[in-house]
């Protein structure tokens, strides 16, 4: 129980860390994106000190002039009453309400995404494992392997491509289409799927490879094991023993795999939302950083972060649920 | 004359291994009889432990049994059944404790749930479990609230022992197969564990093959010996008979090897060299080129079979009998 | 010289890691020689526009008339430095993090471990983006620089449990009983086993360094100096519409086979390696 504790007030810690260091990094990189908005406005648009002040402080949550510390105070309070400054890009639109409306987005690709290729790969694992050597195993290790390798945008590219410029089957762009009404009716949630299965795709077909390999690694190394042939001594029937036996066991080390792989997924995003003008985080990230939209990069980069941390612990507690040697601390 | 339980004939187990065909059994024959206790003893690679998992079917590729028979109980090739059959058969008639018995348990999975996989593998042996669990348990000096509903990671290991053996009882199966049971345990759970054994024995009257290389865990327990060497049965006796008469160079190598705690001490002669690549065997007898008596006639003739000197004492040496004047 | 000959061979058995090496020296050729033989001319030829593979342009040519083929030859040079330039970075620092950490253990590790652990949460290709935002990526080295702030964390505490668990092994105890320093049992001990270890991983970081660096070119985050494989790939989508018309095909799929030539070679290669390296994942 301790050891979640101390698991959970990391997590904390770290989400502190990095609002931290987030706000030392606006203040302090050099070409300071406030001080140049304050020079900005000044001189282009003749505004006063005081008038150009509470404007960058409106878009940034908080006055530019005061001392550093009373800044971060009031930084720190904004972030907790949801206030995290306004965009520059969508005017008039507060970064919370835009992060609001794309998280949704982006935890639905990623999150369907992840779940497809870790039960694809898993599967196919398990089953190439106990054909090894096999023809079978060459071919889809290699394929899997090189899959793998192939970055997560070029895939996307090669989709919209082929599938969507070329043959015109699926839309290249966007979560939904432009006459669907959203909300909770059929129509709309079919036309959302439609629109994610290129974008769900890009990710599956270059990640369902890792897993399967891992868990190929994994599972051969477990049927090598005592209590496997124990398991069958004792004349237990050899379905269960992949199930309770193998595959319980085999799974384990995927684990540590599993927060990698959401911080990857989270962070490539980016390319692919981008790529597919996919209203999730990933793309007010990539457009706010061309268009130099600090406050919205702020939000989206903590954004992530926080979401990556979160993950992480959730992992970490899933694990140690399932794996009884480790509650033991 | 005792019923034969367990009859192997000219077994024969290779492993093939970088495209070289390594022997780990030769043509083996050997008889278990109804309620014996018969210890298997021989140095680390000469066969035993190969010879247990071929008793019951389980020799991982790239091991295969070659050729022979294994009949049960006077009907049942144990070589010849299917898998249904195999699974059924395994543990039910005959069960095995495994060296190192605590990797033979599941790591994620809580040792009652481990009996009840055992349980629910053979629902045609109905007879009271709950009990037979607890007079088990009882056996083995194991506390049962302790034990049932933990995860093996949290038992020591003398005590993981303990449970292996009664997972090997649970079905009462009338051949116990005992692979090394007390290595990579201290000496007093060691006691304890041949204790529960003899106990075993005696109350129950399970019949029992007992592999080890240290011989005085044989005489604790066993009523015969067999001696391994190389993949064969190089000398085949009773307790007394091993200890007091033995005939085989080999034999007398390994008793000279062991130390003694009563009497004097008198200096420990290992047997030179090491085993034989089961590769590569020499040619004649596989001892030869570490046996103190060796003479042309072992480098030459055909391996020595195993023939009777006494009743129920054989021994595989072309010159027992001028070793033994 | 007899090590490296025993290597080769050990790689041309291995039909995969035989493959993805020929195919990595190839790069390596085409960015170190290549762009002497194939000269680049960067003037727009308009009447040249999107030509399809012929003989004067064996690639065809892009938008603005240029030769594709010499593009992909000179953009590879760009791909390869950064890429080698930012894994070497990285490998350095987790080598010079890692290794510490796990030999000497206690405060040193703790600290240690805290900062990269500090690296290791903030996912690294937001923070690669951030970070473009505001420091002008200028010339390779610059970009390398960036790139390994974002991959060694991970790199280092690799290398800090390989150090870990060669630390417990008898030959190191026997040279710290021989009362040999700790530097040198780092030096000519731990390094010499790790080689291999840290070799793979230095070129899983060059394929994490070309994953980033084309992405980032490619979205347009990173400013252009020269002609490279994700600038084109840049060009190609937002200059030349290649997603939804057919005659810039070859503009598009002509950096997207080469990226991902690289990055399949690389990784076929090093699982190969891994195979030599640890004989228990063999067949």
């Amino acid at each position: 129980m301790s050891w979640i504790l101390k698991r959970v007030v990391t997590s904390v810690f770290m989400v502190w860390l990095v609002i931290t260091l987030i706000f030392f990094l606006i203040r302090l990189m050099p070409g300071n994106p406030m001080d140049y908005m304050l020079m900005q406005l000044i001189s282009m648009r003749s505004m006063s000190v005081e008038e150009a002040t509470k404007l960058v402080q409106s878009y940034f949550g908080f006055k530019p002039k005061e001392p550093l510390l009373v800044q971060y105070i009031n930084y720190f309070k904004g972030l907790l009453t949801g206030n995290l400054g306004q965009s520059i890009l969508f005017p008039g639109t507060p970064v919370g309400r835009l992060l609001g409306q794309s998280v949704p987005w982006t935890v639905f690709i990623v999150g369907i995404s992840l779940i497809i290729s870790f039960a694809l790969g898993i599967y196919l694992g398990t089953s190439i494992a106990y054909v090894r050597g096999s023809k079978f195993d060459n071919i889809l290790s290699l394929f899997g392997s090189i899959t793998n390798s192939i970055p997560n945008y070029i895939i996307a590219i090669l989709l919209i491509y082929v599938l969507g410029g070329l043959l015109h089957i699926f839309p290249m762009r966007g979560a939904y289409g432009t006459d669907v009404n959203p909300g909770f009716n059929l129509k709309f949630i079919l036309d959302v799927m439609y629109h994610g299965i290129l974008p769900i795709s890009s990710y599956v077909i270059t990640s369902f490879g890792g897993w399967m390999l891992s868990m190929k690694g994994s599972t051969t190394g477990v049927l090598g094991e005592d209590y496997i042939m124990a398991a069958k001594a004792k004349g237990i029937p050899t379905k269960k023993i992949k199930n309770s036996y193998v595959r319980r066991n085999a799974i384990l080390p995927l684990f540590t795999n599993l927060t990698l792989s959401i911080g990857f997924m989270l962070g490539g995003a980016l390319f692919i939302e981008t790529m597919f003008s996919y209203p999730g985080v990933g793309y007010y990230l990539s457009t706010s950083v061309s268009g130099r939209d600090y406050p919205l990069m702020q939000g989206c980069f903590l954004l992530i972060t926080v979401a990556v941390i979160l993950a992480n612990l959730i992992t970490d507690l899933t694990y140690s649920k399932l794996d009884p040697r480790i509650r033991v601390r | 004359m005792k019923e034969i339980l367990l009859d192997i004939k000219g077994l024969t187990v290779e492993y093939l291994s970088n495209s070289k065909i390594i022997k780990a059994v030769d043509n083996m024959d050997l008889a278990v009889y109804k309620e014996d206790v018969i210890g298997i003893v021989g140095e680390s690679g000469c066969g035993k432990s190969t010879l247990a998992m071929s008793i019951l079917n389980l020799i991982p590729s790239p091991g295969y049994i070659r050729d022979g028979l294994i009949i049960f109980d006077r009907g049942i090739n144990i070589l010849n059944l299917n898998e249904e059959e195999l699974n059924r058969f395994r543990w039910e008639k005959i069960s095995m404790v495994f060296q190192a018995a605590q990797n033979t348990l599941n790591p994620v999975v809580k040792i009652n749930e481990q009996l009840n996989d055992i349980i629910s593998a053979h629902p045609n042996i109905n007879t009271s479990i709950r009990e037979r669990v607890i007079e088990l348990f009882k056996l083995v000096k194991l506390d049962p609230e302790r034990v049932l509903n933990v995860y093996p990671h949290q038992l020591s290991g003398g005590m993981k022992q303990r449970v292996a053996i009664v997972m090997a009882l649970i079905l009462e199966p009338p051949l116990l197969i005992l692979d090394e049971p007390t290595t990579a345990l201290d000496v007093l759970t060691q006691k304890q564990i041949l204790e529960t054994l003899k106990e075993l024995h005696k109350t129950k009257n399970i019949s029992m093959i007992l592999i080890t290389h240290d011989l005085s865990i044989v005489a604790e327990i066993a009523e015969r010996i067999a001696i391994m060497y190389a993949g064969k049965i190089v000398e085949l006796a009773s307790i007394d008979e091993i200890f007091y008469n033995s005939k085989h160079p080999y034999t007398k190598g390994l008793l000279k090897a062991a130390p003694s705690i009563v009497g004097d001490i008198e200096s420990l002669v290992s047997i030179p060299g090491s085993p034989p690549d089961l590769s590569s065997l020499p040619k004649g007898c596989r001892f030869n080129d570490r046996c103190p008596f060796v003479k042309d006639i072992c480098k030459e003739t055909e391996q020595p079979l195993l023939t009777e000197v006494l009743p129920d004492h054989l021994v595989a040496c072309h010159r027992w009998r001028e070793i033994n004047g | 010289m007899e090590a490296l000959l025993k290597s080769l061979s050990i790689i041309y058995k291995n039909k995969t890691a035989f493959v993805g090496f020929i195919i990595l020296l190839s790069f390596v050729f085409m960015a170190t020689i290549g762009p002497i033989l194939v000269p680049l001319d960067t003037s727009a030829h308009t009447e040249e526009m999107f030509q399809p593979p012929s003989i004067r342009h064996i690639l065809g040519a892009d938008y603005a008339g240029r030769d594709i083929f010499a593009e992909i030859i000179h953009g590879s040079r760009s791909v390869l430095i950064v890429g080698v330039l930012a894994a070497l970075i990285s490998v350095s620092i987790s080598v010079l993090i890692g290794i510490p950490s796990g030999f000497m253990g206690g405060l040193t590790d703790w600290i240690l471990m805290r900062i990269t652990d500090i690296f290791l949460t903030i996912p690294s290709l937001p923070l690669l983006v951030v970070l473009a935002a505001f420091i002008r990526i200028g010339n390779p080295l610059i970009m390398s620089l960036v790139l390994s702030l974002t991959s060694w964390p991970g790199l280092a505490r690799a290398i800090r449990s390989q150090t870990l668990s060669l630390r417990e092994r008898d030959f190191i105890e026997a040279a710290k009983v021989s009362g040999l320093s700790s530097m040198y049992i780092v030096f000519s001990e731990l390094l010499p086993n790790m080689a291999p270890y840290i070799a793979i991983s230095a070129i899983f970081a060059i394929t994490q360094a070309v994953y980033a660096q084309v992405g980032l070119f490619f979205l347009g985050l990173a400013p252009f100096t020269s002609i490279n494989w994700g600038v084109m790939l840049n060009f190609a989508v937002s200059q030349a519409g290649a997603l939804y018309s057919s005659r810039s095909v070859s503009y598009l799929l002509s950096p997207i086979v080469c990226i991902s030539l690289l990055q399949i070679s690389s990784v076929l290669f090093v699982r190969a390696l891994e195979e030599i390296f640890n004989p228990r994942l063999q067949k």
